[in-house]
């Protein structure tokens, strides 16, 4: 809603009077814009701009002008104030006169202003030049550029942005070369973003301030102390503490200049969080520079830009540090960027990419900048200014798990979530730090009893997750009564699936570093028709070994933008690493085709990808296909291991069904079992699952029959289907 | 003698939607107000600054230069009637 605001002007209109008065002497060519005399026009009766007119001309001299033969310079008293003193200007042989009469209008109308009052925006002016720290003539330049902005002031001519400082330094009455140089791209005035790129004062960094529609003082405006004291506990971080963030303290430790720090990834990580913990550990004070503005609306980067700075000057360096949170827009180099392509329409982004890296450079306070903009939205140039980074990737199991553990502790839930509660969740809900806290807050205060803690946690972490867009995971475990036996595994030379889990184990136990060898890869591919167990006996290893499995399918890593699938193939292996987990890729058909077949250059950068990773992959890792026929060639030989999970042979058809329908067959029941082709384990489940779900008694002979039907809807048939010899 | 908000009138009310779409906030200059004493004394200045003369040859000079203009608006003011008169004389 609009809202009527007094506001006293008479520091303005004083200055503008000034100004305008400087201009008078010391323009000296003709005016083709009346405008230029709106000052008089609006600030003097009529009769008396007239009066003094007639007082200071001949008659013999006003009757000329009046039959002068050129239209602009025809004088007409009767005229409004602006076109009479047009046209005594443009007759250019008694322009003398005509500027002292102009002259004299101008003190008479500053006389009307005086007055030993200083109003708000006088206030503010010097206030903004104390803090900045703004020389007397970039302060007038700046008040200047304000007049223009505010007030009828206006230029006697057209003038062209690059003739500005010419014309700033005839209202300013000073030479123009230091008008120049205080007007240049390094200087304070465009490094604050106080003028933009036309010269013009820039109203979106401190148009609000000036007006007086926000209050505060400037510092208090831009930033503030930050208290620490409640940060989470340094060792809380565990790897990231030890590693990255000992590191980070120790440059900070004895630094009393630049020493610029980025840390950058998704949101949700806890980067804000470690950034808290790093000041409490370095025992210095933190100072953040604020985001909104007291009435709550965000602020725009050219003013967080000018809080940097001012809080920069400020401050004690070898006692602070400045917390820039959300400083996506700042790295990126200003407004003008728009979104994911950092397109810039009008053509200031190198100005402001300028700013944000003479910024970085003239840190004399270390600066903690957090972002979780991708790191490519970073121009290079700015990027190459951060003594030291972190990237913050989503958190992984064992860093949710620490999040549990200590938000239960935090919020007293200790004695209703027992700790393989905490372990389940953690696992299963691979949300942010700020959603487990938010759900952990609202359960405690809901006070449930014990035994309506798991259901409370589970219908609030479903909707944040379906909100965030976060894929819940349930348990990947095999059926209770998973078994090897019966399954019918081919691996090259006699690898049989038992000897394959006694491999992986050896391979995890063992100390490769110790022995000074390089380590080797455990890929592993499973291959072979629908419903043969792959995918059973990758959770079957996963349980024997006691490891996570991170089951990776099309949809957590095809993207629609070109780069980000490879991306997303990248983040997978390094979050498999992180978390210690076995890296399973069902359908790996789809990601490692045939290049041979590839259409488009990002089908074959997303196998070169896989392959490379699988290169330098420092676990195991899985694939599971149906058609290996279909893969690149390259990738057969990256596999450590190859098993074939082929259809059930005679022995594993009786094994499977008597132990699926808790059975025993006849002789002749086994022969109608073994008579079917083309049996697989997933058969077997289906049919137990249909004769369940129908709830008749089923004896044999009907089982056999469904599983025969089973058979029938199958393209591949194998021998009964083969034709011809 | 005017100093400041207190002869501020409709112009000083600004329109405010936010802290951008503000624009100007006061363009037009308020008028000067001053007492005629005042303003003949910045008349006497001018003059005497013109012509280079002193302030009591500059006083005399403004006085006639008074009784020309009020002559010459008089002659004006004249012709502007006898014009008027023709022209009314000639539609009768």
């Amino acid at each position: 809603m609009a809202k009527f605001k007094q506001v006293q002007q008479t520091f303005l209109f004083r200055k503008m009077v000034g100004f305008w008065k400087n201009v008078v002497r010391n323009y000296r060519d003709d005016c083709s814009d009346d405008d230029f005399f709106d000052v008089v026009r609006d600030g003097v009766d009529h009769d008396k701009g007239v009066e003094l007119i007639e007082a200071a001309y001949t008659g013999s001299e006003i009757e000329s002008m009046e039959k002068a033969r050129y239209r602009f310079r025809r004088l007409d008293l009767s005229d409004s104030l602006d076109d009479v003193f047009q046209s005594l200007w443009n007759n250019e042989r008694m322009r003398w006169k005509c500027r002292v009469v102009l002259e004299t209008l101008g003190d008479y109308m500053l006389s009307n202003l005086a007055g030993d009052d200083v109003d708000m925006l006088e206030g503010r002016f010097k206030e903004l030049k104390d803090v900045l720290k703004l020389s007397d003539l970039e302060s007038d330049i700046l008040l200047m550029a304000y007049v223009c902005s505010q007030t009828c002031f206006s230029w006697p001519c057209r003038v062209d942005d690059r003739d500005k400082p010419l014309f700033y330094a005839m209202a300013l009455d000073t030479s123009y070369g230091e008008v120049t140089a205080a007007m240049s791209a390094k200087s304070k005035l465009f490094k604050y973003n106080l003028l933009d790129g036309d010269f013009d004062f820039n109203r979106r960094t401190l148009g609000g301030y000036m007006d007086g529609s926000v209050g505060d003082a400037i510092d208090r405006r831009f930033y503030r102390k930050c208290e620490v004291s409640d940060a989470l506990p340094w060792d809380y971080y565990g790897d990231l503490a030890a590693h990255d963030g000992s590191l980070v303290v120790r440059m900070l430790s004895n630094r009393s200049n630049r020493c610029n720090i980025l840390l950058y990834g998704a949101p949700g990580t806890g980067k804000t969080s470690f950034a808290r913990s790093v000041v409490k550990k370095s025992g210095r004070a933190a100072f953040e520079v604020m985001q909104g503005d007291d009435n709550g609306k965000n602020m725009r980067s050219e003013a967080r830009m000018i809080g940097i700075q001012v809080c920069n000057e400020q401050e004690d360096p070898a006692e602070s540090i400045i917390i820039i949170d959300e400083a996506d827009e700042l790295l990126r180099g200003g407004p003008s960027s728009l979104g994911m392509f950092n397109f810039d329409f009008i053509g200031g982004k190198s100005t402001e990419k300028g700013v944000t890296n003479s910024i970085l450079d003239d840190m004399k306070i270390p600066a903690i900048w957090i972002s979780n903009a991708p790191i490519e939205a970073m121009d290079e140039s700015v990027r190459r200014r951060f003594d030291y980074s972190i990237c913050f990737e989503r958190l992984n199991n064992a860093q949710r798990l620490a999040i549990w553990r200590n938000l239960v502790e935090k919020h007293n839930l200790g004695g209703l979530i027992s700790a393989s509660m905490i372990e389940d969740y953690a696992s299963k809900y691979e949300t942010s730090a700020g959603g487990i806290s938010t759900v952990l807050e609202n359960v405690a205060r809901m006070n449930p009893a014990a035994g309506e803690v798991a259901e409370l946690v589970a219908a609030l972490m479903k909707p944040h997750c379906m909100l965030m867009g976060v894929k819940e995971r349930g348990r990947f475990l095999p059926a209770k009564d998973y078994s090897l036996d019966g399954l019918n595994i081919k691996g090259k030379g006699k690898v049989s699936p038992g000897r394959m889990v006694k491999a992986v184990r050896n391979y995890l136990d063992a100390d490769f570093s110790a022995a000074g060898e390089d380590r080797p890869r455990m890929n592993i591919l499973l291959f072979g028709p629908p419903g043969t167990g792959k995918s059973e006996f990758v959770k079957y290893l996963g349980r024997e070994l006691d490891r996570k499995v991170l089951v990776m399918r099309g949809s957590d890593l095809l993207s629609k933008w070109v780069g980000e699938s490879e991306q997303n193939i990248a983040k997978a292996f390094r979050q498999a690493e992180a978390e210690h987990a076995m890296l399973f890729f069902d359908e790996v058909d789809g990601l490692l085709q045939d290049r041979s077949n590839a259409h488009a250059g990002w089908e074959v950068t997303q196998v070169n990808e896989l392959l490379q990773q699988m290169e330098d992959f420092n676990g195991v890792m899985i694939a599971a296909t149906n058609f290996s026929c279909n893969l690149d060639p390259a990738t057969m030989r990256r596999f450590t291991f190859k098993l074939e999970f082929g259809y059930l042979d005679d022995a594993g058809k009786r094994t499977f069904f008597e132990r699926m329908f808790k059975t025993t067959l006849s002789r002749d029941e086994a022969d109608d079992l073994c008579a079917l082709r083309n049996l697989t384990p997933g058969d077997f489940r289906t049919v137990r699952q249909e004769l369940y779900y129908l709830g008749d008694a089923a004896g044999n002979g009907e089982r056999i029959a469904a599983l025969k039907e089973e058979c029938s809807l199958k393209k591949d048939r194998g021998e009964a289907g083969r034709i011809g010899f | 003698m005017h100093t400041g908000s207190n002869s501020y009138e409709v112009q000083d009310l600004l329109l405010f939607d936010d802290e951008e779409s503000q624009g100007s906030v006061a363009r037009r200059m308020p008028m000067a107000h001053s007492s005629e004493n005042a303003f003949e004394e910045f008349k006497l200045k001018m003059v005497m600054r013109i012509y280079g003369i002193s302030r009591d040859i500059a006083k005399k000079y403004i006085a006639r230069r008074k009784g020309e203009v009020e002559a010459l608006y008089r002659k004006r003011t004249d012709e502007l009637v006898n014009a008027e008169r023709e022209s009314y004389m000639l539609d009768l």
